[in-house]
């Protein structure tokens, strides 16, 4: 689900990330980067778990974000998915955060 | 005996029908089987007037129980018979038919037996009131041979694996509906020969060559040319066991068949992997032995090729690097993405020897090899400790590989947990790499996410427990900590990802 907030697109994902789904992830990624807006928003919220493809996938959209002078990060990064991130230490280039509001504070300076 | 029977019969005028029957059955005169209770009740006093001794056997009461009490029926009844016990007092006595009723009885140690009950009334013309007589049969065994059958019948028919049983003559017995899907034979080839399903000639020794197999070695197997239904021939791997009765004799023979979709060409494949696997598993280092040092590692394959690697090498007389990895995904990419990292390795942690810049190197080439049209396509997690023996000293980093533990001799662990985000998913890496130093007797263990994954608990949960089951062993050497491991992952069942693990003895 894609939705807007000024210049922010936020594209909110509900399910585990598995090997059933991580193709519907991968284009749900490439048509948030097709966006006109150059701050995204990945929620993950309602997330638990990401396998290595997915987690593959985030990196590969942040660069290719940065290549485009925009900026991705994700938000909802909690529990056993911020756990998930920190042993990958995807903190070390991107930035990750505990909440979509705080990620909106952050993309839009405040 | 018979004689002093009669002649109480001729003295005793006024003798029960509980006398009567006693006698007879102390004659052995009356349902000598324990199986059976026979009884005779007067339903209009609800009184039972005898019951035969092996009540005990089936109730767990004696027959006092059952003649001082009216509720006797109802008390061992299961609860949802009770409406059947109370209408056994109400047999239309005067229609002189006979009913019968299977019914649950609870025994006195709280099992429950299931009994088929047999109700007739009785023709006379006494005028001591209208009688009942009955006798109960136990068909538990009967009841749960029947549920067995029933049960393996829905077993055999919603199998996926093709099934034919014989009898011990080679008769066809059954087929089941996946042996029918794949011949369109179905039961029409019960009762005949075996045989009559093979596709060409047929040779009277191929039977022999069945039983000796199975002799032998307790199944045959081999590549049998069936027939099917429209003529065509398929070729099936088929596995035949046979079927003991009590005594010890074959009563059946079981033709189970390979699987729905495989053809040579999967057969050929599945040859190769098994390969590819052996070779996967021979290029891991063999356990080293040094000055200050011994290593070893276990790696434990998951059903598929998979993408982990460990090796180690000694850099010079005094510093080892040990290097352990896990490629994203599992099946023959990873397999191979693994090895050709295994034939850099050695040449990149010889030439660059520390952590920051093995990693460096490793990330160069895998942005070089994998990385097209700025996507990114593979990449793997590793951690790669340098262990300096004569300063006591490690320096590692984990690209975003599980952290690898370091148990002091006095119980403290470090967790190896500083490093960078995995190889071959970033143009540049920035390598945090960590520094610790040891005390003689140190123990160093590195694995693969095979060892926290499959758990319920959350990734950090799991790490926690999986050092926890580490400590205990720590104090072995480097072999029976791995044997440990290896059986605790065995014994956890099949493995959805490869488990590898690295110890390092640190002396």
């Amino acid at each position: 689900m894609e939705t807007r907030q000024g210049a922010i697109r936020t594209l909110t994902w509900t399910e585990d990330i598995t090997l059933n789904n991580v193709e519907s992830f991968r284009q749900a990624l490439e048509q948030l980067l097709a966006e006109r807006a150059d701050q995204l928003i990945v929620n993950m919220e309602a997330v638990n778990y990401i396998n290595s493809a997915g987690l593959g996938m985030i990196a590969d959209s942040v660069m290719a974000a940065r290549a485009q002078q925009k900026e991705l990060v994700v938000a909802g990064v909690k529990g056993s998915l911020a756990e998930i991130f920190r042993i990958v230490k995807f903190y070390s280039f991107m930035k990750l955060f505990a909440t979509e509001k705080e990620a909106i504070d952050y993309l839009s300076g405040e | 005996m018979i004689d002093e029977f009669l002649e109480y019969l001729r003295h005793h005028k006024n003798f029960t029908w509980r006398e009567l029957f006693d006698r007879l059955e102390k004659m052995n005169m009356l349902f000598g089987s324990n199986d059976y209770v026979y009884w005779l009740a007067a339903p209009d006093k609800r009184k039972i007037l005898f019951i035969s001794s092996s009540c005990e056997q089936l109730y767990g009461l004696p027959p006092a129980a059952f003649y001082h009490d009216e509720d006797i029926w109802m008390k061992i009844s299961y609860p949802d018979d009770h409406a059947k016990a109370e209408a056994k007092w109400a047999l239309p006595w005067e229609s002189k038919v006979s009913t019968q009723t299977y019914r649950i009885v609870n025994q006195r140690d709280g099992s429950v037996r299931w009994v088929l009950e047999r109700m007739v009334p009785v023709l006379s013309e006494a005028e001591e009131g209208n009688l009942i007589s009955g006798f109960v049969m136990d068909i538990t065994e009967t009841k749960r041979n029947r549920d067995e059958i029933r049960l393996a019948e829905q077993v055999y028919a919603s199998i996926e694996q093709a099934m034919l049983v014989t009898d011990d003559e080679f008769a066809v017995r059954f087929v089941n509906s996946a042996f029918t899907k794949i011949t369109g034979h179905s039961t029409e080839v019960v009762g005949q020969p075996l045989h009559t399903l093979y596709a060409g000639y047929y040779a009277a020794w191929f039977y022999e060559v069945i039983k000796n197999g199975i002799v032998e070695s307790g199944q045959w197997q081999g590549r049998v040319r069936w027939r099917r239904k429209n003529g065509s021939v398929s070729v099936r791997r088929t596995t035949v066991r046979a079927v003991h009765n009590q005594e010890g004799n074959i009563s059946f023979y079981l033709f189970l068949f390979s699987g729905l979709h495989e053809t040579p060409y999967a057969e050929a494949m599945k040859d190769d992997l098994k390969l590819a696997r052996e070779v996967q598993k021979r290029v891991l280092s063999k356990p080293l032995s040094a000055n200050g040092i011994d290593i070893a590692g276990t790696y434990i394959p998951s059903q598929e090729l998979g993408g982990d690697m460990y090796a180690w090498y000694q850099i010079d007389n005094q510093r080892y690097g040990i290097f352990l990895m896990d490629v994203m995904g599992h099946g023959a990419a990873a397999s191979l993405i693994c090895m050709s990292v295994r034939s850099l390795l050695n040449g990149i942690i010889r030439k660059a020897i520390v952590p920051q810049a093995v990693f460096y190197e490793l990330n160069r080439h895998m942005r070089q090899l994998y990385h097209e049209n700025g996507q990114m396509t593979y990449y793997f997690t590793a951690v790669y400790v340098l262990v300096d023996v004569k300063k006591r000293m490690i320096e590692y980093a984990s690209a975003g590989h599980p952290p690898g533990f370091l148990f002091q001799p006095d119980g403290t662990v470090f967790e190896l947990d500083r490093g960078c985000a995995p190889i071959g998913l970033l143009p540049g890496l920035f390598v945090d790499s960590g520094q610790l130093r040891y005390e003689s007797g140190a123990t160093l263990v590195l694995y693969s996410d095979g060892a926290i994954e499959g758990e319920a608990g959350s990734v950090r949960q799991n790490i926690e427990t999986f050092r926890d089951t580490l400590a205990p062993y720590v104090s072995l050497d480097e072999r029976a900590l791995l044997a440990c491991l290896r059986r605790h992952f065995i014994q956890k069942g099949s493995l959805r990802d490869d488990f590898s693990a690295v110890v390092a003895k640190l002396r």
